[in-house]
């Protein structure tokens, strides 16, 4: 199954067929079952009153008194019905009886849409909030470092296999589940002398299809690690709602807490941001995951995040579209990573020379860490594939390009032509 | 909530997102305290950390959890340990030696601290420095110690003292004292400037240092103040024959030395007042160099001062070293050469501060590329070509366009070559032509009745830096010299002080031939440009349609 599930979609299928308001939800029960619950909410004062009658005085209650009778309950039940409230149906027994016994909750753990529509706008606000400025631990994406390391075997500068499972991008381990995904989706093939076959047609077909790419990716890397997303993924869209929220860990405990090695396997892949703020953490889906997940566009990849200067460098932030990263990629030298692909032994280390210097800490740091990934894009006509430039690089970066740029890459096609 | 601004690698790099950047640019002049500027343009600012810049933090007393506060509070991403160790271990290698020649083979090296003097010893003793290793060497006191060597080995142990990050502080009596007045008033910035120099940190570098100003914002006239206030005999050196007239022209305009400047001072020779000499020649004259004494060393350029061959002139011996420029940073990264050869940064102003402060006013560059259509096809013997290529008829269609979008302006047309200047003058109703063939007098004359209008035409050849024009709105360059940033620096810099009105624009064109060497030479100058935050927009004067 695949981990893309859009909001609305995913928010029916959870309601399931039992979209039913509180009303419609009382009305299914017994008059002997209403008076129980009258009577726990302090109503009294009616005897041998119609089920009409009954389901109009409870609805009432219910609707002015909400908070009231919520105040009422311990934590525990608290607890547990702002787990029901965020689609986690595990609660303990006992707090089913009493959320049953007040009329809140039904056959099955169901809540009436009505309520659950009050509860989740009364306490998300309390979850979540959205920080203008923050600083943050900067991961690079995994699907990103595959961006990188295609870039590297389309340039020519991972010839072979040994060259890729010993390069900085990655770790050992997912870097071989980077050249297992490239093998089984066959962009590359394994030659002679473990040399790299590329498949350009097959990859040309391939960063066509953004999304279904994307998902693919994950799919695979998520099942060869053992792991299934699907459920926390979830959970986080019940209550990040904009890709900008940063939901608060400790107050999202009650449903979060089942999840969190895979929470923290997710940040280590750069799926998840994580913040401090005041000592609290605060984490969110990543704009990729955001875009994995939902099929929205998240705000972060608004193109005037990236900035072209008039002196020919594109900075382009950590979080942006991977697959606009692709398409620079493909043209412009990347200035603030260096590609190593020795092997990290001793030997090796003092193989680096004196003007490797900035090579070996870059070495020793690998692929996280800077906030820009910094092109230079002024030799890009070396390099420029005419077809390609101008159906995307062009397209992609026209708003933001300064005059000085646009003249000269104009230039440069028109030589070209 | 304030917006974070700053953006911190681990490779060093600090870069400066423009847009998030509050108005008064106080992150940016916060940070230029402790890092090296690189690069300014439009967008992004890149500056470094690095043990020089650092370092000169050190030496004006800024603490490393100050720096690393200031980073944190301000940057998008959090500084990674590797960065905070990098600042504090530099931070705490400030050295200061200072060294007091004693006779032609003694010198006394005394330290501000015990422990500079222990790391002292163990680098001399355990270097690599065969010779110096040698040296006799008495601890007279528990800060100072007397090495004895030979005086050819003055240079080496200077250089020995740079590579250890040892700031050298050198103790010279003796020299001859000058008089030299400045007779113009000094922007308050550039008071400042001279104070940072003069006064030092807490005595802990007086009279030596770095100075960084964008182009065009009088460092030259800083430089005369400083030699003002010390009246010691100064070495100036300098990068062409361009700096050396630059320098004399300053003197001549605005010190008492006046017209007697030019008789004083000769290019590349040295006299006992204001020496002006190329780094070239330097070299060729180093013997005689150091045998004079020096009160001050002057290092205009200084990016120039660690080239192979330039950088011995760094260990010349002088009792104050200042070393003057925009952007000190080199390809090659060898720029800590002026750093430990002359001192901390002292001070530092960027343009955009400049045009903050309300000394410069925003100037907006426009280049407009025009096809070829030359008025004069003339082939003359050793005719220039971009003289030729400057000829271009739709350069006057272009200038009436402009005219009529700039109708109450007051219009300054600047040409390299006489004949641009001439043709437009004839064309152009009422407007006032200066070039080299009028006499001082009247050059002076023409200027006040051009100054004395609300709106106007002035057209120059090649003498726009000199003339005391005032209130320029729009500047329209028709021909260009060479790829010299200099002449394009001078031109908008004309602009940008001549009209100090608060919120005041000004219009900068750039009258380019399309597709000539014209073009090529003007895009080596718009792209130096750019670096330091000049932001140049480009526009096409279309045959067909006759616009831009």
């Amino acid at each position: 199954m695949g981990i893309n599930l859009r909001l609305d979609i995913m928010v029916i299928l959870i309601r399931g067929y039992k979209i039913m308001k509180l009303k419609e939800h009382l009305n299914l029960l017994s008059i002997n079952q209403l008076d129980k619950i009258a009577k726990k909410l302090h109503r009294v004062d009616f005897n041998d009153s119609c089920k009409t009658e009954y389901i109009k005085v409870i609805s009432i209650e219910l609707d002015k008194y909400l908070w009231d009778v919520i105040d009422n309950i311990d934590e525990e039940v608290l607890f547990d019905l702002k787990k029901l409230c965020f689609e986690d149906k595990k609660i303990r027994e006992s707090s089913f009886v009493i959320l049953t016994d007040l009329g809140i909750v039904f056959e099955g753990k169901v809540l009436p849409f009505d309520l659950k529509d009050k509860f989740i706008k009364q306490w998300r606000p309390e979850l979540v909030c959205i920080f203008d400025s923050y600083p943050v631990d900067i991961k690079t994406s995994t699907f990103l470092k595959l961006i990188l390391l295609i870039g590297y075997i389309e340039k020519g500068t991972i010839k072979n296999y040994e060259n890729l499972m010993n390069c900085n991008i990655a770790k050992k381990e997912t870097l071989c589940s980077l050249a297992d995904y490239l093998e089984s989706v066959k962009i590359i093939a394994k030659g002679t002398s473990n040399l790299i076959n590329l498949n350009k047609n097959i990859l040309g077909l391939w960063r066509n299809d953004t999304r279904i790419v994307l998902n693919e990716f994950y799919d695979f890397y998520f099942r060869r690690k053992g792991l299934k997303m699907d459920l926390l993924f979830q959970a986080l869209l019940v209550i990040q709602k904009d890709d900008r929220e940063w939901l608060q860990l400790k107050k999202c405990n009650f449903i979060l807490e089942k999840f969190i090695d895979e929470i923290n396997i997710l940040k280590s892949e750069g799926c998840i941001y994580s913040i401090i703020d005041n000592n609290y953490e605060y984490i969110q889906l990543s704009p990729e995951a955001w875009f994995l997940v939902t099929g929205y566009i998240p705000q972060a990849w608004n193109i005037e995040n990236v900035i072209l200067t008039p002196d020919f460098e594109l900075f382009i932030p950590y979080y942006f579209n991977p697959f606009i990263l692709d398409t620079v990629n493909c043209y412009g030298e990347l200035i603030n990573r260096f590609i190593t692909v020795v092997k990290k032994t001793k030997t090796n280390a003092k193989a680096i020379n004196k003007n490797n210097k900035k090579e070996f800490e870059q070495f020793n740091n690998g692929y996280d860490g800077d906030y820009y990934l910094i092109y230079n894009i002024k030799e890009i006509k070396e390099k420029m594939d005419l077809k390609n430039y101008n159906n995307k690089f062009s397209d992609v970066f026209e708003s933001i390009m300064p005059d000085i740029v646009k003249d000269e890459l104009t230039n440069n096609i028109s030589q070209l032509l | 909530m304030k917006k974070r601004s700053i953006v911190v690698h681990n490779d060093r790099r600090i870069y400066v997102v423009e847009e998030s950047l509050d108005d008064d640019y106080e992150v940016e002049r916060e940070l230029n305290n402790f890092a090296s500027l690189i690069k300014v343009p439009e967008g992004i600012h890149t500056y470094e950390l690095d043990e020089y810049s650092l370092w000169s933090s050190a030496a004006l007393g800024l603490k490393y959890e100050d720096i690393i506060s200031f980073l944190q509070d301000n940057s998008r991403n959090i500084v990674s340990d590797k960065i905070k160790i990098y600042i504090k271990n530099k931070i705490k290698e400030f050295w200061t030696i200072k060294l007091k020649y004693v006779s032609d083979n003694k010198v006394i090296l005394e330290a501000n601290d015990n422990r500079t003097i222990k790391e002292l010893l163990i680098k001399i003793r355990y270097g690599k420095e065969v010779e110096l290793a040698k040296a006799q060497i008495s601890i007279i006191s528990i800060n100072e110690i007397i090495a004895v060597l030979e005086y050819k080995d003055i240079y080496s142990l200077k250089e020995f003292l740079i590579n250890s990050s040892f700031f050298i502080n050198e103790i010279i009596e003796s020299i001859k004292e000058i008089k030299v007045k400045v007779n113009v008033d000094l922007f308050d910035y550039q008071i400042d400037a001279v104070n940072s120099f003069i006064s030092g940190n807490k005595g802990m570098t007086i009279g030596r240092g770095v100075i960084s100003m964008p182009p065009g914002s009088g460092k030259t006239l800083v430089g005369l103040k400083i030699i003002e206030s010390l009246k010691v005999k100064t070495l100036v050196l300098v990068e062409n024959k361009e700096s050396f007239s630059c320098w004399l022209d300053e003197l001549e305009d605005k010190t008492n030395l006046a017209e007697k400047s030019k008789s004083l001072i000769k290019y590349n020779e040295l006299n006992s007042i204001i020496s002006i000499i190329t780094y070239r020649a330097a070299q060729e004259l180093l013997d005689k160099i150091k045998s004079e004494c020096w009160g001050l060393i002057i290092y205009d350029d200084a990016h120039k001062l660690p080239g192979p061959k330039s950088k011995v002139l760094g260990y010349i011996q002088s009792k104050y070293k200042l070393a003057l420029g925009s952007i000190l940073k080199r390809e090659d990264n060898k720029h800590y050469i002026i750093y430990k050869a002359v001192g901390p940064k002292i001070y530092n102003l960027t343009l955009r501060e400049l045009e903050i402060r309300g000394i410069q006013i925003q100037v907006i560059c426009t280049e407009i590329k025009t096809p070829r259509n030359y008025w004069d096809f003339e082939e003359r013997e050793n005719e220039k070509e971009l003289l030729k290529e400057a000829k271009n008829q739709n350069k006057i269609e272009i200038y009436k366009l402009l005219e009529e979008k700039h109708k109450n302006s007051k219009i300054v047309l600047v040409s390299t070559y006489r004949e641009i200047a001439n043709k437009f003058h004839d064309i152009i109703d009422n407007s006032i032509l200066i070039d080299g063939k009028i006499n001082p007098s009247n050059r002076k004359a023409l200027v006040e009745e051009y100054n004395s209008k609300n709106v106007g035409k002035l057209i120059v050849s090649e003498l726009l830096e000199k003339l005391q024009v005032n209130n320029i709105d729009v500047i329209i360059a028709l021909s260009y010299i060479g790829k010299s940033e200099r002449e394009e620096y001078l031109r908008i810099g004309k602009l940008k002080s001549s009209n100090l009105y608060k919120n005041k624009l000004g219009y900068y064109y750039a009258l380019v031939s399309e597709n000539t060497c014209e073009e090529m030479v003007f895009k080596k100058r718009s792209q130096d440009m750019v670096k330091h935050g000049y932001k140049f927009k480009i526009r096409y004067y279309g045959n067909s349609n006759k616009g831009i």
